[in-house]
């Protein structure tokens, strides 16, 4: 089903076991816990300095799903996602405290090798962010990385993965070319191509429209529904009818106390958007602020 | 796989630190070196009033002082005005039309010339064009010529870095541009200027080539004796440098190695309290910026 | 709207200026014009320097091509323009000072690229702290100290320690030392715009290639520094630039023999023969500048080489800096 399908349709259940609607806090009672957890996330605290920026925030990530992060600008949601994949160690004088697990491994570790882990957690940015090489040497930058690999293969993975992105077409005669002459929404698929060239299992993505207009917008949510089954998703965005649109699970996160974030609620997402459980959530969704 | 390109990032990494540790490293050697090598003449008063007198004790650079002092007010004296004046023109009065790029782009071309070939172009328009002989108004103007892009550029870029509201404020109450700029954007840009002279200064206070070319007698002991006529040669501290280098021999003369180590040593000083000086007023500037803002 | 300076209605300031004295309100409008042509002028002195300098060198460089001929001066290696004064006839060969030149500037930009790169990127990317607060300061010193004083250190220190591994008879002075005095001298240079260019890369890039699992190096070396090459280059042609136009530092090191060492015979140890430049053949002669005319003028030719070498530069920077603009708004 198309985005513009799901639009005009009532949203059906996904036939996937979702995950409980929960309130931030709430034990979840581990016999409604019926997905497979691709990754969860356990009392995550973020500090940028003595900043705390987010409270202890607890999320499941099921799956071959999309879960869709919503709130209001400075709730902190884009410091849990790049906590996700520890681009905020990037950042002097971050610090993050509590779990991520992924699969069995605990990335906040102190044994955890990020590296590696960017390679099966991948991210697409706000801003589209191509190198300034040609469209080939972006697609198999993620490759070269990695290791020596012999150019045909390379051809081969590069070509599959702008096929993903549904960029092939549009740029197949052209793969030496420099990738800063595509459009805003090229450019994207071809980040979305960049990343998925290295086979991820999860992609981050942070608020990956708010540059492109509505065509390039829903194509790409064309796209996370293609993906969606093989690769988990985790987008942050704070267009709630995209999060509706597009995602299974949706988590809502609000700044509290002291300008920390916090997670309210979280759960599928129409029953989140259908019956919210807590005020704050339904004031959201409804518009009465943010 | 991921081992290795850890270790290649750590070594790649340590490698780069450690050339610029090397660096740091050298620095600090070059200072150390030539300030314990000329200890011995820098604490030495008569090094100061001194003249030259090799082959003989007690030697000093006090001729030599003064002359580097004289050369330099003389020539920021030149040049300060007009540098100012050309940045003000750019920071102002110019726009980006055709006008103001080539005469932008003289002045980059004009900065990139190595001193030697002004000190050349030097001796042939101030010296031999006005049938003179080398005299310290002549290395004066070569080094006013040195420095001239360097005065408009940072005059241009302390106006420039005057908040608009300076300006808005003064036209709106009527004043004509150049009352602005007199009235009101001089006085506010002036630590800045002041940092940026000093720098200027420091710059042309190592220079010898164009000197050598200009304003020197070429002798290890003939000097100009505190003369004050613009007319007459003498050499500076750096010029000397080079020039008894060049003529003493030092297995002949016995105090000469004393002797340049001790000019070598005070330019170093003089060039760290430049440097200390120009970085103190820099802050004062930064300062008074942010209260005018 | 006349007002005598106590209404209330118009700003006082205005309402003077714009009433009282018409005649100080026109002479403020001439001393504006006024200053404008005067600051034209200031501005203008560099055109009319730029056009001096040109027009001066060669026409003192002149008799040079019509007495001596491009082709002798070029291509003949026979150097003695003082040989001139008195009674003997000189030679003005001056194809080893110019090869002595660029041999030198070569081998100084080979030792300081790379280090300049590894201060940029010290200072920009692995640690910024240290950069800012060490580093930077540390250049500035670099820079200040001036080149004679280098010269001197090197004739000092350098070349006893060359003696050591030098041919037999030899000082130490040679190519080897003076593009290592050059290269410490243009170090400052080359880091500095190269650090620029570094810092104009936009952070987005570095996230993208740091969430697809690249290591930091691999991230400078695979999308910093090709991204900041423009700059990068700009930073190698200056540094050329200012180390071929280096005159003092170069003379005190180099030995200022006009003889070609024999690569061919001696191999690199031929870097430790005495040499020369163009710098140093026209230092040579400032103390004979008015009594040797030919000699003079051969050496005003060497400085017109200069001049050429120097706007190429300045185009070379120009065509290969790209869009990078000194900041000027």
């Amino acid at each position: 089903m198309t985005t513009i399908e799901r639009i005009e349709q009532p949203v059906a259940l996904s036939p996937v076991p979702q995950p409980a609607h929960h309130l931030a806090g709430e034990d979840v009672p581990s016999a409604a816990q019926a997905a497979e957890l691709k990754m969860s996330v356990h009392n995550l605290h973020c500090y940028y300095g003595d900043f705390m920026a987010v409270r202890n925030v607890s999320l499941e990530i099921p799956e071959g799903q999309i879960t869709a992060i919503i709130g209001p600008s400075g709730c902190g949601k884009s410091t849990v996602l790049r906590t996700i994949n520890r681009m905020n160690d990037l950042v002097p004088g971050f610090k993050a405290t509590g779990s991520i697990m992924l699969d069995n491994e605990d990335i906040l570790g102190p044994q955890a090798d990020a590296i590696a882990m960017r390679r099966r957690v991948g991210m697409l940015f706000q801003r589209p962010n191509p190198f300034p090489t040609s469209i080939f040497d972006n697609v198999a930058y993620g490759l070269r990385i990695a290791g020596r690999m012999p150019r045909r293969q390379l051809a081969e993975i590069v070509e599959r993965a702008l096929e993903r992105a549904a960029l092939l077409d549009e740029v197949k005669d052209r793969l030496d070319r420099s990738a800063l002459g595509l459009s805003g929404g090229q450019q994207q698929r071809l980040c979305l191509a960049r990343a998925l060239a290295v086979d991820p299992e999860v992609i981050l993505m942070d608020e990956p429209c708010s540059a492109l207009d509505p065509i390039a917008t829903l194509r790409i949510e064309d796209l996370m529904r293609e993906l969606a089954g093989t690769v988990t998703q985790i987008i942050v965005t704070h267009n709630m009818q995209q999060a509706a649109r597009v995602s299974d699970a949706t988590a809502f996160m609000l700044m509290g106390e002291g300008r920390a974030g916090e997670l309210v609620e979280v759960g599928p997402t129409v029953e989140l958007f259908r019956n919210p459980r807590d005020r704050r959530t339904e004031d959201y969704i409804t518009g009465r602020f943010g | 796989m991921n081992r290795r390109l850890r270790r290649q990032n750590t070594v790649a990494i340590g490698v780069l630190r450690g050339m610029v540790g090397l660096l740091v490293a050298l620095l600090v050697w070059i200072l150390v070196t030539l300030l314990v090598a000329g200890w011995g003449e820098l604490t030495r008063g008569g090094f100061y009033t001194g003249v030259p007198n090799i082959g003989g004790p007690g030697s000093g650079v006090g001729p030599q002082l003064f002359n580097t002092v004289y050369v330099l007010v003389l020539s920021m004296l030149i040049v300060l005005p007009i540098g100012l004046a050309g940045g003000i023109f750019f920071a102002e009065y110019a726009g980006t039309g055709r006008l103001a790029n080539l005469l932008r782009r003289a002045s980059e071309t004009l900065a990139t010339l190595p001193s030697i070939v002004v000190g050349l172009f030097g001796y042939a328009f101030f010296v031999q064009a006005t049938h003179s002989h080398p005299s310290r108004l002549a290395a004066a103007l070569s080094l006013s010529v040195i420095n001239l892009p360097y005065v408009v550029r940072i005059s241009e870029d302390a106006l420039r870095a005057l908040p608009p509201s300076l300006r808005e404020g003064s036209l709106g109450l009527g004043a004509t541009r150049w009352q602005t700029v007199y009235k009101v954007l001089l006085p506010a840009a002036l630590p800045a200027l002041i940092t940026g002279a000093i720098i200027a200064a420091g710059r042309v206070f190592g220079e010898a080539a164009a000197i050598l070319f200009t304003g020197s007698n070429f002798s290890l002991t003939a000097h100009s004796n505190y003369s004050l006529n613009p007319f007459d040669a003498g050499d500076t501290l750096a010029v000397n440098l080079y020039v008894f280098r060049i003529q003493a021999e030092p297995n002949v003369v016995t105090d000469a190695r004393q002797y340049a180590d001790g000019v070598a040593a005070l330019l170093v000083v003089a060039v760290l309290l430049f440097n200390v000086g120009a970085r103190l007023l820099g802050r004062v500037a930064v300062r008074r910026l942010q209260r005018t803002a | 709207m006349t007002d005598q300076g106590g209404g209330a209605i118009a700003p006082p300031a205005q309402g003077r200026s714009a009433a009282a004295v018409p005649g100080l309100r026109r002479r403020s409008r001439v001393i504006d014009r006024g200053a404008r042509h005067v600051l034209l002028a200031g501005a203008g002195i560099n055109v009319v320097l730029m056009a001096l300098v040109v027009a001066f060198l060669l026409s003192r460089a002149w008799p040079t091509i019509t007495d001596i001929g491009a082709k002798n001066f070029f291509a003949s290696a026979d150097w003695q323009p003082d040989a001139g004064i008195g009674f003997g006839v000189g030679a003005f060969g001056a194809l080893a000072p110019i090869l002595g030149s660029f041999l030198v500037v070569l081998l100084a930009l080979l030792i300081a690229v790379p280090f300049a790169l590894a201060v940029a990127v010290f200072v920009t990317d692995t640690n910024p702290g240290i950069g800012e607060r060490y580093i930077r300061p540390a250049v500035e010193v670099f820079v200040g100290i001036p080149s004679v004083v280098y010269g001197y250190l090197g004739f000092i220190t350098l070349l006893p320690l060359l003696r050591h591994i030098a041919p037999p008879g030899r000082g130490g002075a040679g190519i080897l030392a003076a593009g290592v005095v050059l290269a410490i001298m243009i170090i400052p240079t080359v880091a500095t715009i190269s650090a620029d260019g570094l810092n104009s890369v936009p952070r987005a890039l570095r996230e993208g290639s740091a969430a697809l699992g690249a290591t930091q190096w691999q991230t400078i070396r695979r999308v910093l520094l090709p991204a900041a090459r423009p700059s990068i280059l700009s930073g190698v042609v200056l540094g050329f630039a200012r180390a071929m136009g280096e005159a003092l530092a170069v003379a005190l090191v180099i030995g200022d023999v006009n003889v070609i060492p024999d690569f061919g015979k001696e191999g690199l140890s031929a870097l430790l023969e005495p040499f020369t430049t163009m710098t140093v053949a026209i230092t040579d002669g400032v103390d004979k500048l008015a009594i040797n005319p030919q000699g003079t003028a051969a050496r005003y030719m060497l400085a017109v080489v200069l001049l050429v070498v120097t706007f190429i530069s300045i185009i070379l920077v120009r065509l290969v800096g790209g869009g990078r603009r000194r900041g000027r708004a």
